[in-house]
């Protein structure tokens, strides 16, 4: 491998240019690569923390408005009874802005309110950061997401404004990757209260105990599609199978896969026809060295290899170069996101670098091949012809 | 010395040919019947007009090809019969070559262009280097061996490439107009080294030339005229 780079580097200007062209290919790669990986972190995160659950939200009467306390009761109670129910838990949910407009880029920052006893089943895979958790006698106490921490720059112990009404943040959660690196989480019975605030006017005789959604929870091996389909009909609330949900998902994330590592790789072919080009060159232009290594004693094998070689050097230069270059561009860009509280956006997986690395040689060694195959088979009499 | 293997020739032709573009207009008949037999330790010079067959007889001397009519053996291989395995072998082995124009990779120091040529035989590469250090040294260059053929005279150069030709201990080292780059001066040290190589070490040296002052050196002329052998002299030493 030590001849391959000295005659790389004997052809310095060549060999640049035929590595920059790689290791585009693989930047290309890696940031969409990680934008990818990414992605899937944050699907898979959300899709744990939901431990699939079915969200049954009220379908045009609000949960919120009216007789609401009645609805939730009998809507909870109905839900309960049917089979395959383990647990029925109403959410509050609201907007952190009240148009619901964001400035960040990710998902809308949202205020959750969740009983104690909720909390334990659904947020489960949510861990603290700094602080501490909510208690049951916390009162206008609030636990905020990471990225909701440092876009509203509100810390531990500092104070919140949601709606007009103060909340001391009491802690922070841990990077998740989900809805709550973007969310406030406040006392159910606080979060209650804003609900009856935002409620329009008219409703102004709200009940005690409003909900925005049920959160169920099915039993192991419960059909949840056909949940879904008993909490529609018998209590008129929008309710979806999360395995549909998760299905879409992943259909989606696979067809925003497939366009962006097709556009790498229409990159990486690009910077292959490159080493296809250099390397052809380089065999025509050492034809007659090929014709001397022949006579000394090189058998085909020997002179495939070092050409072969060559170009997996190539390879390996540019997917290095490539791959240092992408976790820059990506650290650049993240760290910019994340001083203004935005979703990071990129992932640079060991398993994403590693896979790039060796495509890249890979690729190179599928490039070089016909070149290499060319240049073992020269007939060595034909290749001493040929004057240097 | 090298491996003798008894009284046999080390090289046997008998009535060689070789056509280019057999059966075509452009047909050329570059060997036609040639038949010598070279022993081992000869010193023998192949001469001729351009076009008169040398480069071909040269080529089936290496190993290089192999005859459409008639036989050539080296070392006891038949050529035509032989494998590429084995030609290989043959050439790695068992000939030692220097070219014209020296013919080093430019990317590899001295030390590293005799070490290549025992690396394609088959050494494990520290031998190969010890065996490379050895070589240069007998060939007087042993203060030279990381310098880079740019970075050596002519003489140096073709001087590493009798080093490359024979780290192998070959039996039979071909030379191509060994001194054709070369002034008088350097010419006649390259000539001296080559022949005190046949003479110390029995290796069979077969020498292509134009140059009367060249062949006038070897103990046995072989002269080629339209692809056959139009004589066949041995030589008084001058």
């Amino acid at each position: 491998m030590g001849a391959a780079f000295r005659q790389l580097r004997a052809r310095l200007a060549r060999t640049v240019l035929t590595v920059s062209g790689i290791a585009i290919g693989i930047v290309a790669l890696v940031v969409v690569g990680s934008l990818a990986e990414q992605l899937h972190t944050i699907v898979s995160r959300s899709t744990a923390l939901n431990r699939g659950a079915i969200f049954a939200i009220a379908r045009g009467a609000d949960l919120t408005s009216g007789d609401a306390k009645a609805r939730v009761d009998r809507a909870i109670g109905q839900i309960r009874a049917m089979s395959g129910v383990a647990a029925v838990v109403p959410e509050v949910i609201v907007p952190y802005r009240p148009s619901g407009a964001s400035d960040r880029f990710g998902p809308p920052a949202l205020i959750f309110g969740i009983p104690a006893a909720g909390r334990a089943l659904a947020g489960g895979t949510l861990t603290i950061g700094t602080g501490r958790d909510l208690r049951p006698d916390d009162v206008r106490a609030a636990v905020v997401g990471g990225d909701f921490a440092a876009a509203e720059e509100a810390p531990v112990g500092s104070t919140l404004s949601l709606y007009g009404n103060s909340y001391h943040v009491v802690g922070t959660i841990a990077k998740s990757f989900t809805l709550f690196d973007a969310a406030v989480v406040v006392p159910f019975a606080s979060a209650q209260a804003l609900l009856r605030q935002l409620a329009p006017p008219g409703s102004a005789r709200l009940p005690n105990a409003p909900a925005s959604a049920l959160m169920v929870l099915a039993r192991p091996g419960a059909d949840t599609g056909l949940l879904a389909q008993r909490i529609r009909f018998l209590t008129g609330l929008e309710a979806r199978d999360p395995r549909s949900v998760s299905a879409n998902v992943e259909s989606t994330t696979r067809l925003f896969d497939a366009i962006i590592f097709g556009a790498a790789l229409i990159a990486l072919v690009v910077g292959a026809i490159s080493i296809v080009n250099t390397m052809t060159i380089a065999v025509s232009e050492r034809t007659r060295e090929i014709g001397i290594r022949k006579a000394i004693g090189a058998g085909d094998r020997d002179i495939l290899a070092e050409f072969l070689a060559e170009a997996v050097a190539i390879g390996a230069l540019g997917g290095l170069a490539g791959i240092v270059a992408g976790v820059a561009i990506v650290a650049v860009i993240d760290t910019h996101n994340a001083a203004r509280g935005d979703v990071e956006l990129f992932a640079v997986t060991p398993r994403l670098a590693i896979a790039s690395f060796l495509f890249s040689v890979g690729l190179s060694a599928v490039a070089g091949l016909v070149p290499a195959i060319r240049a073992a088979r020269l007939a060595p009499t034909d290749a001493l012809r040929r004057v240097a | 010395m090298n491996g003798d293997r008894g009284a046999a020739p080390l090289v046997i032709a008998r009535d060689v040919a070789r056509v280019y573009a057999a059966g075509t207009e452009r047909e050329v008949r570059a060997l036609d019947g040639v038949s010598f037999a070279l022993e081992r330790g000869d010193y023998v010079a192949i001469v001729g007009e351009s076009g008169s067959g040398k480069t071909t007889l040269m080529h089936l001397l290496g190993a290089l090809d192999r005859p459409d009519a008639g036989s050539i053996s080296i070392d006891g291989v038949d050529l035509g019969s032989a494998s590429g395995g084995q030609l290989k072998s043959l050439r790695a082995k068992r000939i030692g070559f220097v070219f014209q124009g020296f013919n080093l990779v430019p990317s590899l120091d001295a030390l590293e262009n005799v070490a290549l040529a025992a690396h394609y035989a088959g050494v494990p590469r520290a031998l190969a280097l010890r065996r490379a250090a050895a070589m240069l040294d007998d060939v007087g260059l042993s203060q030279r061996a990381h310098h880079r053929p740019t970075q050596l005279s002519g003489g140096q150069q073709q001087r590493v490439a009798i080093a490359r030709a024979l780290v192998n201990e070959p039996a039979l080292v071909l030379a191509d107009e060994p001194t054709g780059e070369l002034d008088s001066q350097t010419a006649n040290a390259v000539l001296e080294l080559l022949e005190r190589l046949n003479r110390e070490r029995g290796v069979t040296l077969a020498v292509v030339t134009h140059s009367e002052g060249v062949y006038r050196r070897a103990r046995r002329v072989i002269r080629l005229a339209d692809g056959r052998i139009a004589g066949d002299e041995a030589l008084a030493r001058v």
